[in-house]
């Protein structure tokens, strides 16, 4: 909710920044002011409509509790044994999205076989496979990529900027 | 150039070696996406554009467009023989499909919706076809007031049918519109929204967001996911062409689901999962057997999966025709569209005829192909389940990567990717409905130009848009869906706190 209100009154902001008239017809600052206002409008309908809610869920969450608890006797369901979960699936997901900028800052300076090998291999083991097996995959993968990309697609794909790696063909 | 004109053309644009290969590796693609659950179609048709690059307009379309309905073809064999929907469109077919594999007509179950799927989908073209140049030219005829109505009601079918909140949908409207004014303005140049920063001169980039929405996003989410460590096993197949009992059986309710697919399908922002819903419930009510639903009735296959193809070849209809993408897979076709110099709508049978008739033979080639791939290939794509999900999220994150940084070379993009990826992930933590974001940023341009452009021909006179019949009809149309879906959302908040209460 915050967030949207935050950005509605920066884009107001900005929108007040630009020239308020054009010479012939809207300005071009017309149309993000109006969506910024709409913005801020639907994020306090938004407030009111979750407030409502808080209050509304206060009484029935206790209603809820009690009705879970006489039908089922203990208030979590027991969790599937079959299934598994991550561990700490928020710090592998926040790795995974530093991996990713990463990979922007980085791939034009450790080139793109070595930068995608590392982004697959961190990517993989974030997501459950075993480094080992991951890194070998990766190494290979990355060649791949690299031959399919450059030499059948036709796109081409940066070097290292790091000259021992230059050397190295990488 | 009639229909059929048009479609001796556009046969004669996809009847080419390359063209066909392009329809075919598209079909492949398309069904591997409609199996793998977790891999939508706008995730596969996003993260393959940058793969098209090297390819010619018509060719890159072609193959995308078959990605599009080739995932509505594959979703249904792992729903019959493994009880697991590919996509959600699929869910209805596991109610009698995977009863009926069970039972060892698992074959007859795969043949059934195989026939079903290519009737539904060479129905929903037919049409298309004829109706296509007719509602071009309605398109044409169309002034700038009414496009701008036509484009705001379009964006408010989306915002209050995706999604359960109509407010929350607007939000990702205005979203969608707040980003697109980042950059240059079209008309005087002069940089909007940039906080002095050169590098959005240029706008947000569609792939950063779209790719970032849903590929990359959904991939990395898959770390909170449970996942099960039983893996089912695939019913066996017998033989694999249904018998004349069978044919008599479905055809009724391939056709009901034909025309059920095919209206729906038009609509901008309704989800092809209720095409199917809807047909299952058509069929139950009017069948003498409904008992026999949910434990293997073959109307209950036939008509969904007929629905379920025609809605998809439907939904190109809006998009050809008006230029307005309806669903976040075709707002990814808009943007293939527009990356190979396309502008999609009702000029390009005009301006670009081997594209736009190509695209719509291709619909008849594309199924003639997947019939014919569907049923030989059905265990192969069970094997492809084993494909561990940890190889194919490194498999989609790496690729997305790489196609965005080969669209521009610019390693900014790559973090806008990053930021997209992070946003994207926390609004669907908050169920916030990703699609209406992005079709509005891709309708943003010309809802803006629309505006612009009806403002100066009234001197700046809002009323313009409520003095014009067509104008003030679509725009009371898009006020009332939107009422209409908070009122709904308003009456089942007080149904629950009652149920709660009582």
């Amino acid at each position: 909710m915050l967030v949207w209100l935050a950005l509605a009154g920066l884009t107001l902001w900005l929108a007040a920044r630009l020239s308020g008239q054009a010479q012939f017809g809207p300005s071009p600052a017309f149309f993000a002011r109006y969506l910024s206002f709409a913005l801020l409008a639907l994020a306090g309908i938004r407030a009111i409509g979750l407030a409502v809610a808080a209050v509304a869920a206060s009484g029935g969450e206790a209603m809820r509790r009690r009705q879970w608890q006489s039908t089922v006797g203990e208030l979590d369901p027991p969790a599937d044994e079959a299934d598994t979960v991550l561990r700490r699936p928020g710090l592998r997901f926040a790795v995974l999205v530093a991996a990713l900028f990463a990979y922007a800052f980085l791939l034009e300076i450790l080139g793109f076989i070595l930068a995608t090998a590392a982004l697959g291999f961190i990517t993989m083991t974030m997501l459950g496979r075993r480094p080992f097996r991951a890194s070998i995959e990766c190494a290979v993968g990355s060649v791949l990529l690299w031959y399919g990309f450059t030499n059948l697609l036709g796109v081409p794909l940066p070097g290292s900027s790091i000259g021992i790696l230059r050397a190295l063909g990488l | 150039m009639d229909a059929f004109d048009g479609l001796m053309h556009g046969l004669g644009v996809v009847l080419t070696f390359q063209n066909l290969t392009f329809a075919f590796v598209g079909c492949l693609v398309g069904m591997m996406v409609g199996v793998l659950p977790g891999v939508g179609q706008s995730a596969g048709m996003a993260i393959l554009i940058p793969i098209t690059y090297s390819i010619g307009p018509t060719g890159a379309i072609i193959m995308l467009a078959s990605i599009f309905y080739g995932a509505y073809y594959g979703g249904r064999i792992t729903s019959i023989l493994l009880n697991v929907p590919g996509e959600s469109e699929s869910v209805v077919t596991t109610f009698d499909g995977y009863p009926l594999a069970r039972q060892g007509k698992a074959g007859t179950a795969l043949g059934i919706s195989a026939i079903a799927s290519f009737v539904g989908g060479v129905f929903a073209t037919f049409v298309l076809l004829v109706t296509a140049i007719p509602l071009s030219r309605l398109a044409l005829a169309l002034g700038p007031p009414e496009y701008f109505a036509l484009l705001l009601l379009s964006l408010s079918l989306v915002a209050g049918l995706l999604g359960k909140s109509v407010v929350k949908g607007l939000i990702m409207v205005v979203l969608g519109l707040l980003l697109s004014q980042i950059g240059m303005d079209p008309a005087l140049g002069t940089a909007r929204l940039t906080m002095g920063q050169t590098w959005l001169l240029d706008g947000i980039p569609l792939l950063a967001l779209i790719m970032g929405f849903f590929g990359v996003s959904d991939t990395l989410m898959n770390v909170f996911e449970r996942r099960s460590a039983a893996r089912e096993e695939a019913a066996p197949v017998d033989r694999l062409l249904p018998t004349r009992q069978d044919m008599r059986e479905s055809a009724t309710p391939m056709a009901r689901g034909a025309v059920i697919g095919f209206l729906l399908g038009m609509l901008p922002g309704m989800a092809a999962a209720v095409s199917t819903f809807a047909s299952y419930i058509v069929e139950k009510r009017v069948s003498r057997t409904p008992e026999k639903f949910g434990h293997g009735a073959i109307p209950g296959i036939a008509g969904p999966e007929t629905a379920n193809n025609a809605f998809a070849n439907a939904s190109f209809l809006p998009l050809i025709t008006l230029g307005i993408p309806g669903s976040a897979s075709l707002a990814i076709l808009f943007g293939a569209f527009m990356i190979h110099g396309i502008a999609p709508g009702p000029a390009m049978f005009r301006d670009y005829p081997d594209v736009a008739w190509g695209l719509i033979a291709s619909m008849i080639v594309g199924n003639v192909i997947l019939l014919t791939l569907s049923l030989p290939l059905s265990r192969v794509w069970i094997y492809l389940l084993r494909v561990p999900a940890t190889v194919l999220g490194a498999i989609i994150v790496t690729v997305s990567m790489i196609g965005m940084y080969s669209l521009s070379r610019n390693p900014t993009d790559l973090a806008m990717l990053a930021a997209f990826t992070l946003f994207g992930a926390g609004l669907k933590v908050a169920h916030y409905p990703l699609p209406p974001t992005v079709l509005a940023f891709i309708l943003g341009p010309l809802i803006e130009a629309s505006l612009r452009q009806s403002l100066l021909m009234s001197g700046g006179d809002g009323m313009i848009f409520f003095t014009r019949p067509i104008s003030a009809t679509l725009l009371g149309m898009a006020l009332l869906l939107v009422l209409l879906t908070a009122a709904s959302g308003l009456r089942g908040i007080r149904v629950r706190r009652e149920t709660l209460e009582a």
